[in-house]
């Protein structure tokens, strides 16, 4: 039977003893993720683009030096480079010629560091030096059959590069990885086939996520599910997870009440501005990258990098500002805090709620 | 209630991963616990949107520049008794990536399934 919106009593216990121990991690504000959007070009023109990157853009890539510079000055006096992920992020990283030398670098001063690709330009050889480079962790985008595959990214051999790209990744032991479907109306009727399909493929890890009203996406309402269309894709993700047979996740977009911990391994959380901080191609310093330029909370070329994270980042981690209009009086506010920061629009309106998805 | 009653019972209810709880340990049982710390709970990893998986296995370190230069080769023994050579990178955690054969690959798939069959 559909879960729903509804928690159950156990869930219910859960979730008010994980808000308090997560109001401590508020406290603290680790930093345990740094995203590195080094560049917002791109070799393909997605259809549900969320920072509407393009091939040919204004801004410009942001020096190596730039970024190593927050590094040596700013970060790495602060934390354990060991518990400190960094995530090369675009655009298409890979069209960075100097990526290999930006992880050499992070990795010999002794963070992790990994990636997030379409494979367009994964080749063997590629893969090769960024191993070599030290990269520990791929996320390859993969969004269904090849048809799908190809009308969502617009390029007739996107599908085709990016199987095999996961097929060079998948012959390193070692290199964790996952593959990322943006759940979309086409492949709803066919999430079973593609899981069996990934299964064939070897894939271990897979990531669901579903599509934002943001960037090009926002425009393209073919890529929009419906609620029903979501219940469906939370029940396929619950099915899938206790068969046990391929490690799935939905991505931390919302709050999903009745399906907390069912699709996901964690209760919900939006750690932006918590324990994940951004730089951006510009300079500008936020939480993670897919939170809109608004809520910027200062530039690396203006401000102390260390001094944003530690005094700023205040709507972030005081959600307080959220509880308005739909939230306002929402029963479960407690537990989402007006969903993920990358939810709200110029204005602080939430632009989309996972859980009123659930009717 | 202290943040350590409240994990045992996220335990209890069977919750406790997914509120991605865990006790803070001293890595030495000779170096001073700073008070509290075994009341935190771990800062979460979570499965961003646009992210990576949290690598498995033991950090990376800082690697040398010899080291940089990476891989080392390594003779390897085929069934036939040619030798070939693959490339390893390996870290000073002894983690290691190398190259798997597809033999190798679905051996693995097929330990991961049983395993989940076994906690199943």
């Amino acid at each position: 039977m559909a879960k729903g919106k509804r928690l159950g009593i156990r869930k219910h216990i859960g979730l008010k003893l994980f808000k308090s121990l997560y109001d401590g991690v508020v406290e603290r504000h680790n930093l345990r993720t740094l995203f590195w959007e080094c560049t917002l070009r791109c070799n393909l023109r997605c259809r549900h683009c969320g920072s509407d990157c393009r091939t040919d853009v204004s801004e410009a890539d942001m020096p190596l030096a730039d970024f190593l510079k927050v590094l040596d000055e700013e970060v790495t006096p602060n934390v354990d480079p060991k518990d400190v992920l960094i995530i090369f992020s675009g655009g298409e990283v890979l069209v960075r010629r100097d990526l290999e030398e930006a992880g050499r670098e992070v990795t010999r001063r002794g963070y992790m560091w990994g990636m997030v690709t379409n494979g367009m330009s994964l080749t063997r050889d590629r893969l090769k030096s960024l191993v070599d480079a030290g990269l520990r962790s791929v996320s390859v985008s993969f969004d269904g059959f090849e048809e799908v595959h190809n009308y969502i990214r617009q390029n007739p051999e996107s599908f085709s590069r990016a199987r095999q790209a996961i097929a060079h990744i998948r012959a390193y032991e070692g290199l964790t990885y996952d593959v990322i479907t943006c759940a979309t109306p086409a492949m709803i009727d066919r999430l079973e086939e593609w899981k069996e399909f990934l299964i064939s493929e070897g894939i271990s890890h897979w990531r669901i996520f579903s599509v934002f009203p943001a960037g090009r996406a926002k425009r393209d309402e073919s890529l929009h599910l419906n609620a029903e269309q979501f219940r469906r894709l939370m029940e396929f993700i619950r099915t899938t997870r206790k068969e046990g047979r391929i490690k799935l996740n939905y991505a931390c977009e919302g709050f999903l009440g009745g399906y907390e911990t069912e699709v996901r391994d964690h209760f919900y959380m939006c750690t932006a501005g918590v324990n994940v901080a951004s730089i951006r191609v510009n300079g500008d310093i936020s939480g993670c990258t897919s939170v809109r330029a608004n809520y910027t909370q200062g530039n690396i070329y203006r401000d102390q990098f260390w001094d944003v994270w530690q005094n700023r980042f205040t709507p972030f981690r005081n959600r307080e500002w959220a509880k308005k209009d739909e939230c306002a009086e929402c029963k479960v506010w407690e537990f989402c805090r007006g969903g993920g920061m990358h939810l709200r629009d110029d204005e602080g309106k939430l632009m989309y709620c996972h859980y009123n998805m659930l009717k | 209630m202290n943040a350590k009653w409240k994990i045992a019972i996220l335990a209890m209810l069977g919750l406790s991963t997914a509120a991605c709880c865990g006790t803070k340990k001293s890595k030495k049982s000779e170096d001073p616990q700073p008070a509290g710390v075994e009341d935190q709970m771990e800062d979460p990893r979570i499965m961003f949107m646009y992210g990576v998986p949290f690598p498995d296995g033991e950090v990376a370190r800082p690697i040398e520049d010899e080291a940089t230069e990476a891989a080392k080769r390594q003779e390897v023994v085929t069934e036939e008794g040619t030798e070939a050579k693959q490339e390893y990178k390996e870290f000073e955690d002894g983690s290691a990536v190398k190259p798997l054969t597809d033999e190798d690959a679905a051996r693995k798939l097929e330990e991961v399934r049983a395993e989940k069959n076994q906690n199943e």
